[in-house]
């Protein structure tokens, strides 16, 4: 569905008054999302992972490099034509949603830039919202009135209530507690068996491991490996990379180990 | 010894919560979110004054003012420091850390001219830690200090803090963290702390101690 083919970005640099450097962000990414897929990028806060989902969205900043390919359905990637149509973002945090109107009015905007006629929308919306356990009273309420939980559900009722069919998640657990967490992680599963592709971005390789089908390890803008889920088990003899074997190492429920070394 | 006698707070939010925490003991706090956990931790801290209950420090309140021997260590590093001081300044705000301890800490000394905006959560998080750590510190509350960490990360953190001999309150919702650090770990719900059973505390005691031994044989 989504192919990412040695992806490099880097950022222009002024150097001195004359000259320009570019910065490396993220070096030789390649990847696949298979419809009906769930796929983890994983990685230290640093390491690239947000730059990949702008990237496949379009929205980089103007002075980022980009070189390699991004193809979708085998075609190349246009963002602006497919971005809340074909591709949806559920974005890291409320800042994203308008802090001056009401959840429900945004979920129905939502289903204008889907596509839906006018009438259609107030309808689309609220069954979206009822999908994800919220009803009349969350849709009045204005986000900061929303828990992080309900709000982040309502993120996701804005990017599936289209026809969407590759979901993009940034860090979807961030601030949630466990059940909050397992809740949204579940609902994209269900988004995935149903013929989604979904791309979680997390730096909770914990969190994801039980409902990912494979899991990418980012490291300072580098992939270390795409590793099926069911290879992190045991003391990690299964995975490639030192770097994944660590990560898996240091979860407090396997060994809680810091990198060799301090 | 950290004593919360019969803490009232926030209209029910807190309903008659007591707690002690010994220097060196390691205690653990878990509960559904907005069940206040952080308004515990900052009555402990003395940054709330409780509507009733006391907090008191070897039978003595907080001081009122000076540092306070008791510090929070925020969820969110980037709303505990001064967005406009450069981060040499921010570690040197109560006392000033050697080379050392920096780097015990990973903090670059490229870091210090840079202002908060310019690090990352898991970097300013360290940062703030280092600042806590002044002469006179002995209780720590470390509220969700590592959640937004990846693993690596987080397991590098705990072993320093541990280290510092200290009495800690780690409030999180990651029940394998809690099992790995603390010796007594409490639930707060419905305004009151309810003690979870240790399914094998001698086991888990033992894992403890071994994992300190490898943690100490790396850093």
């Amino acid at each position: 569905m989504l192919e990412v083919a040695r992806l490099s970005i880097g950022f222009r640099r002024p150097l001195g008054l004359w000259r320009r450097e570019i910065v490396p962000a993220l070096r030789d990414i390649s990847l696949q999302v298979q419809a009906g897929e769930m796929l983890a990028v994983i990685g230290a806060s640093g390491a690239g992972k947000s730059l990949l989902a702008q990237a496949i969205l379009g929205l980089l900043p103007a002075h980022a490099v980009l070189s390699g390919a991004l193809r979708y359905r085998g075609a190349p990637l246009d963002p602006a034509a497919l971005r809340g149509r074909r591709i949806a973002l559920v974005p890291q945090s409320i800042a994203w949603l308008d802090p001056l109107v009401r959840t429900g009015r945004q979920v129905e905007w939502a289903a204008g830039r889907a596509g839906l006629p006018a009438a259609a929308r107030r309808p689309a919306a609220t069954a979206a919202l009822a999908r994800f356990g919220l009803g009349a009273a969350a849709a009045r309420r204005f986000p900061h009135q929303l828990s992080g939980g309900m709000a982040r559900r309502a993120m996701l009722a804005m990017a599936t209530l289209g026809q969407a069919e590759l979901l993009i998640a940034d860090e979807p657990t961030n601030g949630l507690d466990p059940e909050n967490a397992a809740r949204v992680l579940n609902h994209l599963r269900t988004l995935a068996d149903a013929g989604r592709g979904v791309l979680v971005i997390s730096h909770d390789l914990a969190a994801v491991l039980p409902l990912a089908d494979r899991v990418a390890i980012l490291r300072d803008g580098a992939l270390q490996e795409t590793a099926p889920a069911a290879a992190f088990r045991g003391n990690g003899a299964a995975l490639a990379s030192p770097y994944a074997r660590a990560l898996w190492r240091a979860l407090p429920e396997i060994g809680f180990l810091p990198a060799e070394g301090g | 010894m950290l004593v919360a006698h019969g803490l009232h707070h926030g209209g029910g939010l807190l309903d008659g919560v007591s707690l002690t925490l010994a220097p060196g003991q390691v205690v653990g706090l878990a509960g559904p979110s907005g069940a206040g956990k952080t308004t515990l931790g900052r009555l402990l801290a003395g940054h709330l004054v409780p509507e009733r209950g006391t907090v008191r420090l070897d039978g003595v309140p907080l001081p009122a003012r000076g540092f306070c021997p008791v510090q929070l260590l925020p969820q969110t590093a980037e709303l505990a420091v001064n967005p406009r001081w450069r981060i040499g300044r921010i570690l040197e705000e109560a006392y000033t850390p050697g080379a050392a301890a920096r780097r015990a800490f990973g903090i670059q000394d490229t870091w210090l001219r840079r202002y908060p905006h310019e690090l990352s959560g898991g970097e300013l998080q360290r940062v703030v830690i280092l600042r806590s750590l002044a002469p006179g510190l002995r209780y720590l509350v470390a509220d969700e200090i590592s959640a937004m960490l990846d693993p690596l990360t987080q397991a590098a953190l705990w072993p320093h803090l541990l280290g510092q001999g200290l009495g800690i309150l780690v409030i999180s919702h990651n029940a394998a963290l809690l099992k790995r650090l603390a010796t007594v770990t409490w639930r707060l719900e419905g305004g009151r702390l309810h003690r979870l059973p240790m399914g094998d505390p001698a086991g888990a005691a033992a894992d403890r101690e071994k994992w300190r031994a490898e943690i100490s044989e790396r850093v």
